[in-house]
C-alpha cells in the first residue's frame, strides 16, 4: 500500500507512480473509505429523520398538554422537543461530515479497471502513473469561465472542468500512452422573481459529458509506415454507440484521439471503460497493421 | 506427447480445437480431476453436460502409444463407436464422451523445431493490444495453458471490437495488408517506400487472407 489515507482525505486526490498491482490495492482502500462513509452518512440521515419525527411529536403533545392545562407535562415536552432539535442538528452535521467522503463510485472503479487493462501489455516491472481526482466536479478551483446567461437576465453560467483521471505508462512495444478524462459541468444560477413578486435564488448544475483524450507516442522504427495509412486511420476508429470521436490527429510520432461521452452515460462505469478500451483497440488496430507495413 | 482435440460444444455450438500436452483428463468437474499425475501437469478439459461424469476419461501416453482410459464405471467412453474401458488411439480417432464427440489428432510435427529434437512451445498470444507469443516451453506460469478451453475469456473486451486483428478482404486495412510486401519504412529518410513495380502481379496470386492470431480461443 502506497496510499496515505489521511492525506487523501484532505484533497480527495490520489496520485502515484507505481505498479498496477499497488495502484489497484490503493484504489481498493479508497473504495473501502467510500463505502464506509456512505453507510455512515445513511445512518446519520436516518437518525436525523427520527429526531425530526420526535420534534413533531413533542410539539403536538406540547400543544395538547397546553390545551388541557397540564403545565408540568407541557414543560417536559418542550424540553424534549429542544433536545430533539439539538439531536437533529448533530445528526445532520455528522451526515455531512461523512458525506464528504462519499465519493463518485464510478471514478475509482473505472480507474482500477483501466489500470488492469493497460497493464496486460506492459512489462512485469513497469510502473503506471495515475492521478485520480475524487473531489466535487464543481469545486472552485475547477471553474474555468463565468458568462452571463444568453437570455435569462440576471442569471449567470459557470463552466467547470474536472480533469478527474490521468493515466500514463509505456507498453511492451515502447509506445507511451497518456489518457485523461475530463468532465465538464455547468451551473446556471441567479435570482428568479415568482408571480407573487418574491425573489428566489435558483441554482442548477448539469453535466455536459466527459472527454476522453488519448495520446500514443510510438517508436517510428517499428510503426513508421503508419504514415501510409494517413487518412484511413479514422475509419479504423470504433467507439460505443453514443460516444463520438471529436478529434483525431496524427503526427509523425504520435496519434491523438479525443472522444466525447454524453452526459447521460458519462457517470456510468461500464460506458467509460468500454469507450477507453475501444480507443486503445482502435489505435492498435492501426499500429499492428503499420508494424506489418514497416517491416523490410 | 502433444495432441490436438477437436469438438463442438453441444450447448453453444462453439468449436474447440486446443492443442494439449498429455496427460489430458476430461470430465464435467474441473476440481474433480487430478491436477498432477506422476509429476506432470494435467491438462484438464471441462465438458459441461449432465451426460458427462465428473471425471470421465483420461488420455495419456504409454510407451510411445496414446491411451484412453475410462475413469468412471457408471460412464461409458466410446472409441470409434465401440464402448471400451481402455484402448489405444491413433490419429483421427473419434471419442464419444457423454454427448460430446471429440476427434483426436496427433501433432507429431510440433510447430517449433530446435535442432533435431522437437520441442513444444506455447503458441498462445499473451498481449491484449499487442499480440506476443507466449513461447513457454513448459506450461507452468502461462495464464492460458490450463488446458481448459471453457474458462472465461480473459480478453473478453475484444468483443467490443469484433474486427480486431482482422485485415481480411472486406475489413479495414485489407488493401494495405494485401500489398504489405511492397511497403517498407526507411528510418533514415523517414519515408514509407512502396515498390510498385511488380506489386500488382504478385499481389494477386499471393493474396493470402490474414488474421492476426489473437490466440484466445
Ligand atoms: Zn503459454
Amino acid at each position: 500500500m502506497t496510499i496515505n489515507l489521511d492525506l487523501f482525505r484532505q484533497h480527495l486526490i490520489y496520485e502515484t507512480n507505481t505498479s498496477a498491482e499497488m495502484i489497484c490495492q490503493d484504489i481498493k482502500e479508497i473504495a473501502n473509505l467510500d463505502r464506509e462513509s456512505e453507510l455512515q452518512k445513511q445512518k446519520y440521515n436516518r437518525y436525523a429523520k427520527y429526531f425530526g419525527i420526535a420534534i413533531g411529536v413533542c410539539f403536538l403533545l406540547f400543544l395538547v398538554s397546553g390545551i388541557f392545562d397540564f403545565i408540568p407535562l407541557a414543560g417536559i415536552f418542550m424540553i424534549a422537543g429542544f433536545i430533539s432539535i439539538i439531536g437533529l442538528i448533530w445528526a445532520l452535521i455528522q451526515a455531512s461530515k461523512h458525506g464528504k467522503f462519499d465519493l463518485a463510485n464510478y471514478r475509482h472503479q473505472v480507474a482500477s479497471e483501466i489500470v488492469k487493462m493497460v497493464s496486460r501489455d506492459m512489462p512485469l516491472d513497469a510502473t503506471i502513473s495515475v492521478r485520480l481526482v475524487l473531489s466535487l466536479p464543481t469545486q472552485k478551483n475547477k471553474l474555468v469561465e463565468t458568462i452571463p446567461h444568453p437570455y435569462q437576465s440576471g442569471f449567470k453560467i459557470d463552466t467547470f472542468q474536472d480533469e478527474w483521471l490521468k493515466i500514463r505508462g509505456t507498453f511492451t512495444d515502447n509506445t507511451d500512452f497518456y489518457l485523461t478524462a475530463t468532465e465538464t459541468s455547468q451551473t446556471k444560477y441567479g435570482w428568479k422573481r415568482s408571480r407573487s413578486g418574491k425573489s428566489k435564488y435558483k441554482s442548477k448544475t448539469k453535466s455536459k459529458g466527459t472527454d476522453l483524450d488519448l495520446t500514443m507516442h510510438y517508436p517510428v522504427k517499428k510503426y513508421g509506415a503508419i504514415q501510409a495509412l494517413r487518412g484511413d486511420v479514422v475509419n479504423a476508429f470504433k467507439l460505443p454507440e453514443k460516444v463520438v470521436l471529436k478529434k483525431l490527429k496524427q503526427g509523425e510520432k504520435n496519434l491523438n484521439a479525443i472522444a466525447h461521452i454524453p452526459s447521460e452515460i458519462a457517470n456510468d462505469k461500464f460506458s467509460i471503460y468500454q469507450a477507453v478500451t475501444m480507443m486503445f483497440l482502435s489505435t492498435y488496430q492501426v499500429l499492428n497493421l503499420a508494424k506489418v507495413l514497416s517491416k523490410k | 506427447m502433444q495432441i490436438q482435440l477437436v469438438w463442438t460444444d453441444i450447448t453453444t455450438g462453439k468449436q474447440f480445437n486446443p492443442t494439449l500436452e498429455t496427460p489430458i483428463t476430461l470430465g464435467k468437474n474441473f476440481q474433480g480431476m487430478p491436477a498432477e499425475m506422476s509429476g506432470k501437469r494435467v491438462s484438464r478439459i471441462v465438458l459441461s453436460d449432465p451426460t458427462v461424469a465428473g471425471y470421465h476419461a483420461l488420455i495419456d501416453e504409454s510407451q510411445g502409444e496414446l491411451l484412453v482410459i475410462n475413469q468412471n464405471p457408471n460412464a461409458t467412453t466410446l472409441i470409434n463407436g465401440v464402448s471400451l474401458p481402455s484402448s489405444t488411439i491413433v490419429d483421427g480417432d473419434r471419442l464419444q464422451i457423454g454427448a460430446f464427440e471429440i476427434q483426436v489428432f496427433l501433432t507429431a510435427t510440433a510447430p517449433q523445431n530446435s535442432g533435431n529434437t522437437t520441442q513444444w512451445k506455447c503458441d498462445r498470444n499473451l498481449g491484449f493490444l499487442i499480440p506476443k507469443p507466449c513461447g513457454r516451453t513448459d506450461p507452468t506460469g502461462c495464464p492460458h495453458c490450463h488446458g481448459n478451453p471453457n474458462q472465461p475469456d480473459v480478453y473478453y473486451e475484444r468483443s467490443y471490437y469484433p474486427d480486431y486483428g482482422n485485415y481480411n478482404r472486406g475489413y479495414w486495412g485489407h488493401n494495405y495488408y494485401s500489398q504489405r510486401d511492397y511497403y517498407s519504412y526507411n528510418s533514415n529518410t523517414g519515408n514509407v517506400d512502396f515498390t510498385e513495380a511488380d506489386a500488382n502481379s504478385v499481389a494477386m496470386e499471393n493474396d493470402t487472407d490474414y488474421e492476426l492470431d489473437m490466440g484466445a480461443s
